[in-house]
């Protein structure tokens, strides 16, 4: 099981009263968590509903008055009557979980945080939220990456659930491009059994590009040529020249080639 | 990347860096470089040294701890012993080349965790389209590039290195011919002069061997003629030139010895002295009002009088007992200088 540090203290946290919002990138465990959350705070015989916004806020609020018994109307009146049974049904008010908040338009977004300022409490999940309105005056936590134990004993599980073993060779390979993503983690495991796996860097969002620090470390050579005007050595002085116009046009050169493209590519 | 242009990558930053064409020092910088991939037990250090790697490959990443700048500073600390009992140089090499190991990996797809125990992955450039695909072929082009390089280098380095290159060719003056006779005591310095002879006005274009220097200009033996003459652009030189062209000559060895002659013939201070030396000094003559010097202006003038004693300038123990054979030394102080190639 992943994520279980964070299932408990989210779940401990909602239970002292307090709404969280917690991110971290795709397939990072953000499900996982709020499905984790959702079980712990029923075994503890609370009340929890689980928002999963699919692109209709009124098939969204319609499941959550299904789960709370409430006879589905107009979008405006289940807002009113979810609410209501959120903030003011003492000692049984439910919590709200809302998977993939960053999805969610900005209606659903003003009635969470109505609820929020109501006393309502929320776990909210999302992919990088946007800095606004509710995601900016909830308390966050960044989901950092998942421990390689964790994530080789997932690739482990995914490959027997296929029906195969990885070596630890294989699993090692695996880990550089997955970066800590469980859902990465298994989606290499499928594409190595299915024998495409790619050539491509990982999905993940676990780099740190070195272009700037290589560019002002290029550029430094060209001290030299100070160095040469100290010494009065003129090939010094070339030397450096020569070097400072190399940085430029490297500079130029990165510039130039690192314009990512934001397609999916082979 | 391939082991062989890891090798290749590291090899070439160490002659560049270091400046060096020692065969030891870039092949232990090749082994060193494949050292980082100690993490797999598919790389050909790992399968060298099987236990070791697979321990590395069930508890880490590949190009995770061993890719990084701890790994680095571990090594660094590990091999400091060696930079106390051997030198600075072999030690330097060694991290180098590890840290060139698995910092070229850095411009591959999957990029290094180079900062670990953060466990992001240095990549550049940021655009993974631009970065090194495995088994693509810019890896050869890479390969290619650094092959070429550490052969230019090291075709440098045994000609003085990049600076002295430069100069040789970029500053073609006797200050630079100077400098290479200080900087190689041990070797014959050839100067091509161009120019002309200030006082006969004659042209010049003259292979001349250095045989002595100040930082302005040098004393040369033309090796047409083996008159010496002094080049430079100061006003005291006969030749100025236009044009010097330095090369290194045959290895060579100087000897030098100073003697104080007094109250014994010159020409008996001849025989004692062996027929190739260069005399520098002053002699102290008797009878200084008989001796007759002739006066030379368009070369450098070997013995002449100045303030009432012989001054030996570069001067020959044959042109010595020609001109002043007969002469009693009184008192003198001389530098006699014997070279190897004469």
């Amino acid at each position: 099981m992943i994520r279980t540090k964070e299932i408990d203290h989210a779940t401990e946290s909602m239970l002292n009263g307090l709404s969280l919002l917690l991110f971290g990138e795709e397939g990072c465990g953000k499900t996982t968590i709020a499905k984790g959350v959702k079980a712990k705070l029923e075994a503890a015989g609370k009340k929890a509903l689980l928002i999963n916004y699919q692109g209709s806020i009124k098939a969204t609020l319609e499941n959550l008055c299904n789960e709370l018994g409430i006879e589905p109307k107009t979008i405006e009146q289940m807002k009113n009557e979810i609410r209501t049974a959120v903030i003011e049904n003492n000692g049984e008010k439910p919590y709200l979980i809302c998977d993939n908040a960053e999805r969610y338009p900005t209606g659903l977004r003003y009635w969470l945080e109505e609820i929020s300022s109501q006393k309502g409490i929320l776990l909210l999940l999302a992919t990088k939220p946007p800095r606004k309105d509710i995601y900016l005056k909830m308390p966050r936590t960044a989901l950092q990456p998942i421990a390689h134990e964790q994530i080789r004993e997932v690739m482990r599980q995914e490959a027997e659930a296929l029906g195969t073993r990885l070596s630890p060779s294989e699993i090692s390979e695996l880990l550089e491009k997955v970066g800590g993503n469980p859902q990465l983690a298994r989606r290499a495991v499928r594409e190595m059994i299915l024998g495409i796996a790619s050539e491509s860097a990982g999905d993940h969002t676990q780099y740190i590009d070195g272009t700037p620090g290589l560019i002002a470390l290029i550029s430094c050579i060209g001290i030299v040529r100070f160095v040469g005007i100290g010494l009065g050595d003129k090939s010094l002085y070339i030397i450096g020249g020569i070097a400072t116009i190399s940085a430029i046009t490297l500079r130029l050169f990165f510039n130039r080639i690192n314009r990512r493209e934001t397609r999916i590519t082979s | 990347m391939k082991s062989v242009t890891h090798s290749a990558i590291a090899v070439c930053a160490t002659s560049l860096s270091f400046g060096t064409a020692n065969p030891v020092l870039l092949g232990l910088s090749a082994v060193f470089s494949l050292l980082p991939d100690i993490d797999s037990t598919k790389s050909s250090t790992g399968m060298v040294l099987y236990p070791i790697a697979k321990w590395f490959e069930s508890r880490f990443a590949h190009r995770e701890v061993t890719h990084s700048l701890l790994a680095t500073a571990i090594l660094a600390l590990a091999l400091l012993p060696i930079a106390f009992w051997t030198n600075w140089e072999l030690w330097g090499v060694l991290v180098y080349s590890y840290f060139w190991g698995w910092f070229a990996d850095a411009f591959t797809l999957s990029g290094v965790a180079a900062f670990y125990p953060n466990t992001a992955r240095l990549v550049i450039p940021g655009n993974p389209r631009a970065r090194i695909r495995p088994n693509g072929s810019f890896e050869y082009w890479i390969l290619a590039v650094c092959i070429c390089l550490t052969i230019i280098n090291t075709n440098l380095v045994t000609n003085g290195g990049l600076t002295e290159v430069v100069a040789r060719h970029f500053f073609r003056n006797a200050s630079t011919a100077s400098a290479m006779f200080f900087k190689y005591p041990d070797r014959q310095v050839i100067a091509q002069v161009e120019g002309i002879n200030k006082i006969s006005g004659e042209r010049v274009n003259a292979e001349f061997l250095l045989i002595s220097a100040t930082k302005e200009n040098f004393i040369g033996k033309n090796l047409d003629n083996g008159n010496l003459y002094q080049i430079g652009n100061d006003q005291a030189s006969q030749i100025r030139p236009s044009n010097v062209y330095t090369r290194i000559g045959k290895p060579l060895t100087i000897r030098s010895e100073s003697i104080l002659p007094k109250e014994l013939f010159v020409f008996e201070l001849v025989r004692k002295l062996p027929a190739n030396a260069y005399l520098n000094g002053s002699l102290l003559l008797d009878n200084l009002s008989d001796v007759r010097i002739p006066l030379i202006l368009d070369r450098e003038s070997p013995i002449s009088v100045y303030g009432g004693q012989i001054k030996l300038s570069n001067a020959r123990p044959a042109e010595l007992e020609s001109l002043i054979g007969e002469g009693f030394i009184l008192d003198g102080n001389i530098i006699v200088k014997v070279r190897s190639d004469e």
